[in-house]
């Protein structure tokens, strides 16, 4: 009998800079703190593998915060023994998120001992001045170190950008996507931009919303219909160069397309471990607990870090 | 399929919540996910705090302090103290907040107006408490910091004190291994850790004089990699078959001079007296292992009949950098397993382990004499017994941020708000040779690119031009920037200082093209590619004050300073700094800093060119700071004697860059790894003494229990 699909999703909430635009759970953890949340996460993993002979795990997705650099060694050995809890497919399509210049020689190490087959690279804009803006970690140029540093690598790149930033106009727009693909990406998926409540960005428009900075065109966030004419234009360019839009926003080479996204978007059902992780497995939508000492406590008990439930309709 | 665990699964917690997905909605068990975990936690009863009590103070007026008592979903009680605010204002308002903290059940709570200050300090401290509830903040506080167990000073293998100056936390403890847990034992003269650069000739060169050898890596062979890809040295047969420079062209004592003054005369003596006669020799031997070196390309192009001096203002500069992995070199990973395999070929004795990865060194007293390593293939524990040395050949730690943040003093000093993170590796093998009583070489401590990063690299790369700050002015003498002594005035301006590069119409090609080679400058100064930058700069022209990508081009001083933000006093600086700057350019003297003439070029024909760029922050290859060695690269202890049988070469190996990444060459690095990993293989293929029996039964193993 087939085994069904599914779809592991790893949480590593931790970043080294929490950037101005970002709402998402993530801080930047002293070593002991990555120690033992590879720990925990581990002992998660493992807690949940063994009631699952009907499925194959086809992708696995790292994501979160930035994991690539933050635990290297751990997460290699993680990956490793995957194989040996769950039904990895052979061919199975495993991705990590990383920063530029966050990917070292050890990240490297790691992917082939965890037989990761992409990187998905949060680089949002090649534009030193957007990038800036956002209080993003290091610069857009370290690209060009980690370019240097996955050289031979076999690894298939994506690169995530994001359209609509504060400053931003339609050529520097087209030249982060160039620059993607200058930089050997297979792949790209493309985000607006979102002023999200809350956010430290958000606090810093709001407070000076008719003042004479936000009206400088540095920093002045473009309206939707200016991203929208940019994006078709993006799209061309795209489409000329062999990439197809697969989903929507997301672009690809013919055979690049993310199996995890099509999966996903798909229905597929999903497992997620971590730090306030969101699986749909079993007819239900769960969800694991943002404390974390509570999650490095009990991470291997579910019953104690599944906060919240609801059926999947 | 193996199940390591007994409890309760994901899945049978699931099914036995709920009772199947049919019957959730109705048991009152699940409610909608929120976007805010708090309230997700409370719609759902879920505990989220810790209950308990925990207090946070912050700075208002003065110091105020908030106590709040949590159970597993809320908060139960808040206690403001505000009895350090002014009278007046600040006091009268702790019980209204006190109030509207439990009302809000968060910190996110209206301030009072007329009490900002106090108001401000009140929710800081209710955040810092709810999140110490939560267990977040607490926990993602860097406790290396703040640790007070974190020795500052230590002990030597005599029991003497020892007075640190950084933290050493990230030494941490050198594993041991009980004698039942070793698979196999393997004995040769040499052992060798680390297969890449440094480490492969090595092996190759001790292998030819004669040792037997054995070379550990942990990658595998048929996917080998090596990073960077220039291999800078002066004097090779590949230099004048390929540059048309005669081999003998360049003196080893202006290298010697050069290099240390770069580097204030701290750099090893010795060592970079025997690179500067050596490399030229060791790069020609290097490239015997392939058949037509005319294949190979270079990195630098400079005009055939160009009257290019090498030597600018201070420094000399050297245009022999072969590209790796060009020509027959069919990747810079294949030129190292290729140079292994050479030694194993005139060695047959010899033996190369890829997969496999070292844990410990052996010492027997204060001898080194073997290492403990683990087989990625099978996990087990391998002992490889030396007869003369064991030599760390493992490369950096810049992958490690706690090593890369103590160590390297003043690229974490430039950078004061970013954690120093590094491509290379992990300075494990760092680790080992201080675990085997090893020390750092002295600080500062170098790192490719960590104060570099803090430069103008832009149109023409970090060309030493004029350069201005964010006050318009001029700040440093440009001729000890990139490639001398890097980033050494640059990364001392304001943080956020855009750092801006001026030139004119009339003189850029003769800029351009006579700044110094090596790296972060422009490789390519041919005729054509100045043609290709003219293209570029009338693109410039045209785009006005909007400029493009940063650069900028107006036909006054004036009007290029508000192209380039500068108004009112910052704009009348910026004028003043570049006719300034144009004075001292024709008459061939700085009367500020004292630049050298040859590297001053003339700022007064328009239309004039302007970029401006960010001062990045810290972006780094790997760190250049290594175990502090001697002239045969052996490895000093804490009084700085060698120790017996211990070696470090290329990255683990002091000595190199003692200030900072100086560059007279692009791949000065892997120039320095490659010579330097040969010349220890000669030494110890030749003249090293034998330290050990070589047998791990007369050996006292103070790491095998």
């Amino acid at each position: 009998m087939d085994k069904r699909n599914l779809l592991l999703y790893i949480d590593i909430p931790f970043c080294p800079v929490h950037c101005k635009h970002c709402g998402k759970i993530a801080c930047a953890p002293s070593s002991d703190l990555r120690y033992a949340y590879a720990q925990a996460l581990r002992k998660e993993i493992t807690a949940s593998a063994g009631s699952l002979p009907d499925y194959e795990i086809s992708a696995v997705y790292i994501g979160g915060g930035i994991p690539g650099h933050m635990m290297d060694e751990e997460l290699g050995e993680l990956l490793k023994d995957l194989s040996s809890w769950y039904n990895i497919a052979p061919d199975a399509e495993i991705t990590l998120k990383v920063h530029p210049g966050m990917v070292s020689v050890e990240t490297l190490n790691a992917c082939r001992r965890g037989h990761v087959t992409r990187l998905s690279m949060e680089y949002v804009t090649h534009n030193s001045f957007e990038h800036e803006m956002l209080g993003r970690f290091l610069s857009p140029s370290a690209m060009d170190i980690t370019h240097m540093i996955l050289g031979g690598s076999r690894l298939d790149l994506s690169f995530d950008i994001i359209a609509g930033l504060p400053g931003q106009t339609r050529t520097s727009l087209l030249e982060s996507v160039k620059k993607a693909l200058s930089y050997g990406a297979s792949h790209l998926s493309l985000y607006p931009f979102v002023l999200a409540s809350g956010t430290e960005l958000a606090e810093e428009y709001t407070a000076k919303q008719d003042s004479a900075v936000i009206k400088n065109p540095r920093k002045r966030i473009p309206n939707p219909e200016e991203v929208t004419a940019w994006l078709a234009d993006v799209k061309d360019y795209l489409t000329s160069q062999d990439f197809m839009e697969y989903l929507p926003g997301r672009f690809a080479l013919s055979g690049k397309e993310c199996r995890y996204f099509m999966l996903e978007s798909g229905g597929c059902e999903s497992l997620a471990f971590g730090l306030g992780a969101e699986s749909a497995f079993d007819g239900v939508r769960s969800k694991n607990t943002a404390s974390l000492k509570k999650y490095l406590q009990y991470s291997d008990q579910p019953e104690k870090i599944i906060c919240h439930m609801e059926p999947i309709i | 399929m193996k199940n390591e665990k007994s409890k309760l699964s994901r899945r049978d917690f699931i099914r036995s919540a709920g009772a199947g997905a049919a019957t959730l909605a109705a048991s009152g068990l699940f409610g909608g996910i929120a976007h805010a975990e708090e309230s997700a936690a409370a719609a759902s009863g879920e505990a989220i705090y810790t209950p308990g009590t925990y207090t946070a103070s912050a700075t208002g007026m003065g110091t105020v302090t908030v106590t709040i008592t949590f159970d597993e979903t809320s908060i139960t009680d808040v206690v403001v103290d505000v009895s350090n605010e002014t009278e007046t204002i600040g006091q009268l308002y702790g019980e209204t907040l006190q109030e509207a903290l439990l009302a809000a059940q968060s910190a996110d709570i209206d301030g009072v107006s007329g009490a900002t200050l106090t108001s401000d300090a009140v929710k800081e401290a209710a955040a810092n408490c709810i999140a110490q509830a939560m267990g977040v903040a607490v926990e993602s506080a860097d406790e290396a910091d703040t640790d007070s167990s974190d020795p500052y000073t230590g002990t030597d293998e005599e029991g003497n004190t020892v007075y640190y100056s950084m933290r050493r936390s990230w030494v941490g403890e050198a594993p041991t291994f009980s004698e039942s847990e070793i698979a196999g034992e393997y004995s040769a003269d040499v052992i060798i850790i680390g297969a890449n650069y440094s480490g492969a000739n090595c092996f190759r060169m001790a292998c030819e004089q004669g040792a037997t050898c054995i070379v550990l890596d942990s990658q595998s062979q048929d996917s080998f990699e090596a990073y960077g890809g220039q291999l800078g040295h002066f004097n090779s047969q590949w230099q004048e078959d390929v540059l048309g420079v005669p081999k003998d062209y360049f003196d080893p004592v202006d290298f010697i001079e050069s290099y240390q003054l770069q580097s204030a005369g701290r750099a090893q003596p010795d060592l970079i007296s025997k690179w500067a006669k050596r490399n030229g020799e060791i790069v020609d031997w290097m490239t015997e292992l392939y058949d037509d070196i005319t294949e190979i390309t270079g990195e630098d192009t400079i005009e055939p009949d160009s009257d290019y001096s090498y030597k600018k203002g201070f420094f000399m500069t050297y245009p022999a950098v072969i590209n790796l992995g060009s020509g027959s070199m069919s990747s810079s990973g294949e030129f190292c397993t290729k140079t292994v395999q050479a030694g194993l070929d005139a060695s047959p004795d010899s033996q190369a382990f890829y997969n496999m990865t070292a844990k410990v060194l052996i010492k027997d007293g204060d001898t080194v004499c073997g290492v403990i390593a683990q087989s990625l293939e099978d996990d087990q524990y391998y002992r490889f017994m030396a007869k003369k040395g064991v030599v760390l050949a493992t490369g950096d730690f810049s992958a490690n941020s706690d090593m890369y943040r103590s160590l390297c003093t003043e690229v974490q000093e430039c950078n004061p708000y970013t954690e120093l993170t590094g491509s290379g590796r992990d300075g494990y093998g760092h680790r080992m040779g201080i675990w085997a009583g090893g020390v750092m070489e002295i600080g500062p401590r170098a790192a490719m690119g960590g104060a570099t990063s803090a430069l103008p690299m832009g149109f023409f790369g970090a060309a030493s031009g004029l350069w201005i700050n964010k006050y318009g002015k001029r700040y440093c003498n440009e001729a000890f920037g990139v490639p001398f002594v890097a980033g050494c005035q640059s990364a001392r301006q304001p943080i956020d200082s855009s750092i801006i590069q001026v030139w004119d119409d009339g003189h850029w090609r003769e800029f351009a093209q006579n700044q110094a080679l090596g790296h972060f400058n422009a490789s390519d100064i041919s005729d054509t590619k100045m043609d290709e930058y003219a293209a570029s700069l009338e693109e410039v022209k045209a785009a006005g004050a909007e400029g493009l990508n940063n650069v900028y081009c107006a036909d006054t001083l004036e009007e290029l300073a508000s192209y380039l933000g500068f108004e009112g006093e910052y704009a009348e600086n910026f004028v003043n700094a570049v006719e300034t700057y144009d004075a001292y350019a024709e008459a061939g003297k700085d009367e500020d800093y004292a630049k050298p003439a040859d590297m001053m070029f003339r700022i007064n024909e328009g239309p004039f060119y302007a970029e401006k760029l960010d001062r990045n922050a810290n972006i780094v290859l790997v760190a250049l700071a290594g175990l502090f060695v001697d002239g045969n690269q052996q490895v000093l202890n804490q009084k700085f004697e060698p120790i017996p049988g211990l070696f470090a070469t290329g990255n683990a190996s002091g000595g190199r860059f003692p200030l900072q990444y100086t560059a007279p060459m692009n791949g000065i690095s892997i120039g320095f790894a490659t010579v330097f990993g040969a010349l220890l293989g000669e030494y110890l293929g030749q003249s090293a003494p034998e330290v050990s029996t070589g047998d791990s039964a007369t050996s006292a193993t103070g790491t095998v229990d």
